[in-house]
């Protein structure tokens, strides 16, 4: 207890509550620029954070974080660029609701649910950690396997008015996703020997180049007359710059089951906030008592990715802390992070270094409440930047597109792939085919392969063989899970439709 | 000019066949060699899962041409036009072909800021910026404020070129 | 009017960027920044580290040492870069065990380990033991061997990165032993270790071991490289154990072939300081890995040695 309130104390010092703020402003900064994630400004930092103490540090690399996965949804929301790639879902109903004139309403959906879903996953980070983590233990390659294979099937149908367009994309993005090494034997394919192309194609310069670059490229063949206006009008009336209580009780539920999700996706390692993000948008748009409405402007549907991204910022720590596993690559970050101040992650961190950890639990807290007051400054903010003219604004995106798409891997093969993308989403538009179901397949596919062939070669060990899957516990719970609420849906919806026809 | 919708996804579907058709026998055979004896057991190949998409893309399209087109050829979008005009088409193709020079020969040779504020300036100008000093000064904030937040806050370095150095070297 | 503003314009940024580049022009290296380039990503392998002897570097020399990343094909994208770069002695860069050591005698590589790269000097080795969940039902390393011998298929392993080190020097000791396992690839140690700890697979070889060895949940019956691990001094290297291969897993920075002696003089001093530098030591304790510094012609001498020893047991393994 007396380790608590140090802690508490420690993380409310002024300069703790400083570094705080500079990290969600440089955070929120940075996740705005595409290409600029913030396991990449993180990872620059992270030496710097040796001559601090480990209670301004660490909080200020992870408000960064937080900063970061709100900052890129706004530009996801105004101009169709996701900061980073977890906001690619919030693309969805977003843009669609700024064109609308609705702009700010739809900016602090994002910021309320953003912060709703951090503070969620703090929550459960700091009273169930292990809890969590000893079932995301669970999930080895067959959980995984059913777990994506299930959204590929959920989430391939989800934009678009014809079925086998979308499904084309769906298949295209997986072809795409399987450019680099084979992820069992490590031959190359697809590759024509490229040794660009050996890594597999980037997730930032795919997503730049679809969204942002095939928008601008649309946008830029207008009449020169309707270039010389701004890219979007706010509405003027106060309706469309508020999120209503009315409004924030009905996407309520669709949170805290995001919320959850995000969690929960973040506890297990290897799939991250882009996953997250978009299993949300799927289940939500499944379960949903509107779901014609997503992909047109549902606040449902940016609460849902929102949320679900921002969770996983807390969760993923939730294996750090557990069993000292780091998630992804930030939380391998953080754990350097950690290291490099003398504290070893993992169960027994509460015995060695309980203060500082308590300190950190309350930094989060903090940078939270934080992230809701400065979020509000940023949407002002941004309201006016995209007040530049089109033909001022388009160009720049572009250029700022490359130089976020070179930054990270420091190849111009990236910025050569955004463009490429862009061209190719152009012609998608113009076809009429859509280009996010082509992103789920993409970002789907290598876990997916990669676990189902690795649940073949587990089976083959196995004396029982493939059937082994159904000697684990997780796998038969999820299954059930699963098969479940799906038939619940489908009962719900039929139910609906024999209503209306009575009716 | 005027086209039915209906010729429009036929022919789009017969396009993408064709390609789903030259992927699955060209392009696969073509890039992926499966490996003889890696020492696993049971594994499954590395062309499978790209021959599998493959083949599931060319059901789709042949169960769709074959639905809409054969069976039932007038009834989807017979009524359906699409308006093509030549004039957007033109400035589609010279953005795009502004943004591949950019991005495949300016940036290697000019180096990332010179090529970035050429790009900036003459695509403005090209949609319709007729201001000079906008044109002028709005690329030139604009790379100020990358080149500050990207090399002097982050040391990250964008690409110099090959033409820069070499002119530097000579001074 | 128009084009006159723009030649204005590029002659401005052209006088701009000359100041920035030409820091002063002194005969004596280093006169300008240099670059380090970093084969893995952003908080990858070595990643880290890299970015601290960058820093501690330009304490030291008196230039800039900046840090780039430079991704893809394993390591072997940015080492390439380095081995084709000017040999000026301005960009070097980072390189670890795998890419120079071990894959060449196996794959395509975009350059030649031994004649492509000057060895600058080697600052860091790192354990890499073979652990078990500690509630394992093999008490020793013989005990697993013993297992796997007499059930082909059902030992189930992996390691940090497929087709790296730790990897092929396990896959000779099961192949002198005539054992057939079966190998889990995952990617990176972290996954690794949760699939090990998730009962997925029953060993693994990995780096990052400190927090579930410190918190009880797995033990080590072996180590992999050359020298006994500190955790557990007990246990028997590969090598002990009458293994052909146990690769030293180390970290070390390299140049272009044909840096002049200056360079590698300069590089020598100055990694000798490092090394001696409290925070550097502070921070590879808290890493847990070894400080162990070879000067430019010793860390060259052991490249060389670990080459022809991986190379000899490598030859006959087919892929």
């Amino acid at each position: 207890m007396e380790n608590i309130i140090t802690g508490i104390q420690l993380a409310t010092t002024p300069e703790a509550l400083i570094a705080i703020l500079i990290g969600l402003i440089a955070g929120q900064i940075l996740g705005a620029i595409p290409g600029l994630t913030a396991s990449m400004a993180v990872a620059l930092l992270v030496p710097y954070t040796f001559y601090l103490d480990p209670w301004i540090g660490i909080p200020m690399l992870l408000g960064m974080f937080k900063g970061s996965l709100f900052g890129s949804s706004i530009t996801a929301i105004l101009i169709k660029t996701p900061g980073t790639p977890a906001a690619a879902a919030t693309v969805l109903d977003g843009y669609p609701l700024a064109q609308k004139g609705k702009g700010v309403k739809a900016m602090k959906m994002a910021l309320y649910s953003s912060v709703f879903g951090d503070t969620f996953s703090d929550v459960m980070l700091i009273f169930a950690a292990g809890f969590l983590a000893s079932i995301a233990l669970n999930f080895g390659p067959p959980e995984y396997t059913l777990l994506t294979g299930f959204s590929l099937l959920c989430i391939s149908s989800l934009t678009g008015n014809s079925i086998w367009k979308g499904l084309f994309s769906v298949f295209l993005g997986m072809i795409i996703g399987m450019i680099g090494l084979d992820p069992i034997t490590a031959t190359p394919r697809l590759t024509f020997e490229y040794l660009e192309l050996e890594e597999g194609i980037g997730l930032i310069p795919m997503l730049i180049g679809t969204l942002a670059v095939s928008e601008a490229l649309r946008q830029m063949e207008q009449p020169v007359k309707k270039l010389a206006s701004s890219t979007l009008i706010f509405s003027k009336q106060k309706i469309d710059n508020v999120v209503t209580f009315l409004e924030f009780k009905s996407t309520f539920p669709t949170i805290i089951k995001s919320s959850g999700l995000g969690t929960l996706i973040g506890a297990m390692p290897g799939l991250g906030s882009t996953i997250a993000a978009f299993l949300a948008y799927g289940e939500a748009k499944r379960s949903s008592k509107k779901p014609e409405n997503f992909g047109k402007g549902s606040l449902e549907g940016i609460a849902a990715s929102e949320s679900a991204n921002n969770a996983v910022s807390g969760s993923n720590m939730i294996p750090l802390l557990a069993f000292g596993i780091p998630g992804d690559i930030a939380a391998a970050l953080i754990m350097g992070a950690f290291l490099i101040q003398g504290i070893t992650l993992g169960p027994v961190v509460f015995q060695d270094n309980p203060v500082e950890i308590y300190a950190i639990f309350a930094a989060l807290i903090v940078a939270n409440l934080f992230n809701l007051f400065l979020g509000h400054g940023l949407i002002k903010m941004c309201k006016h930047v995209v007040t530049v003219p089109k033909r001022l604004l388009f160009p720049a995106v572009l250029v700022i597109a490359s130089a976020g798409a070179y930054a990270l891997r420091g190849s111009l093969f990236d910025i050569q792939l955004v463009f490429c993308f862009g061209v190719l989403g152009y012609i998608m538009m113009k076809c009429d085919i859509p280009t996010v179901p082509m992103l789920i397949g993409f970002i789907l596919i290598p876990i997916f392969e990669e676990n189902l062939r690795v649940t073949l070669l587990l089976g083959a060990s196995h004396d029982l063989n493939v059937a082994f899957i159904f000697t684990r516990p997780a796998f038969v719970i999820l299954f059930l899970i699963m098969t479940f609420t799906s038939l619940f849906i489908l009962k719900r919806r039929k139910l609906r439709k024999l209503e209306n026809i009575n009716n | 000019m005027i086209i039915n919708k209906n010729f429009h996804e036929k022919s789009l579907i017969l396009i993408l066949l064709s390609i789903t058709l030259f992927f699955i026998f060209w392009i696969i055979p073509e890039s992926i060699e499966d490996p003889e004896n890696f020492g696993l057991q049971d594994g499954l190949n590395p062309s499978f899962a790209p021959y599998l998409v493959g083949f599931f893309a060319f059901f789709t399209l042949v169960f769709e041409y074959v639905k809409n087109h054969i069976f039932n050829p007038k009834a989807r979008f017979a009524s359906e036009k699409i308006s093509f005009s030549k004039e957007f088409f033109y400035r589609s193709i010279k953005i795009i072909f502004v943004c591949l020079i950019y991005s495949f020969f300016l940036i290697e040779t000019l180096g990332f800021y010179l090529a970035s504020l050429i790009f900036i300036t003459l695509l403005s100008f090209f949609l319709g910026e007729k201001r000079i000093l906008i044109l002028f000064f709005f690329p030139i904030l604009l790379m100020t404020v990358v080149f500050v937040s990207f090399e002097l806050g982050f040391n990250i370095f964008l690409p110099e070129g090959i033409i820069l150095p070499q002119l530097s070297s000579i001074f | 009017m128009f084009l006159k503003s723009i030649t204005k314009g590029i002659l401005m940024f052209f006088s701009i960027t000359f100041l920035l580049i030409s820091n002063g022009f002194a005969d004596s290296y280093p006169s300008k920044p240099i670059k380090l380039i970093v084969p893995y990503g952003a908080g990858g392998g070595g990643d880290t580290t890299s970015r601290f002897i960058a820093d501690l570097a330009t304490d030291i020399l008196g230039v800039k040492v900046l840090v780039e990343n430079k991704t893809g094909g394993g390591g072997t994208i940015g080492i390439g870069a380095v081995a084709k770069s000017k040999p000026d002695g301005y960009t070097i860069g980072f390189i670890s065990t795998s890419p120079i050591t071990i894959r060449p005698h196996f794959m395509k590589m975009p350059y030649k380990p031994l004649d492509d790269l000057t060895y600058l000097g080697q600052f860091v080795s790192s354990p890499m033991p073979v652990i078990l969940r500690s509630d394992s039902q093999w008490k020793s390393f013989e005990d697993m061997m013993a297992f796997a011998k007499s059930n082909p298929g059902k030992l189930r392993w992996s390691t940090a990165g497929q087709k790296g080190g730790p990897h092929m020097a396990m896959l000779a000791a099961f192949k002198q032993e005539g054992a057939s396992t079966t190998y889990v690839p995952f990617k990176g140690g972290a996954k690794a270790l949760a699939a090990l700890l998730g009962k997925t697979i029953d060993m693994a070889v990995i780096s990052d071991f400190a927090a579930p060895l410190s918190a009880g949940k797995i033990k080590i019956i072996a180590e992999s490289t050359p020298e006994r691990n500190p955790s557990a001094p007990d246990q028997k290297t590969l090598a002990e154990l009458g293994y052909p291969l146990s690769p030293a897993i180390f970290f070390g920075i390299a140049g272009p072939s044909g840096l002049s002696k200056d360079v590698i003089k300069k590089w020598d001093s100055t990694l000798g300081q490092i090394m001696k530098s409290k925070k550097f030591i502070d921070l590879l304790k808290k890493l847990k890995a070894t400080p162990s510094y070879a000067n430019s012609a010793n860390f060259t001498k052991s490249v060389i040695a670990d080459y022809s020893a991986a190379g000899k047991v490598l030859a006959g393994v087919k892929f």
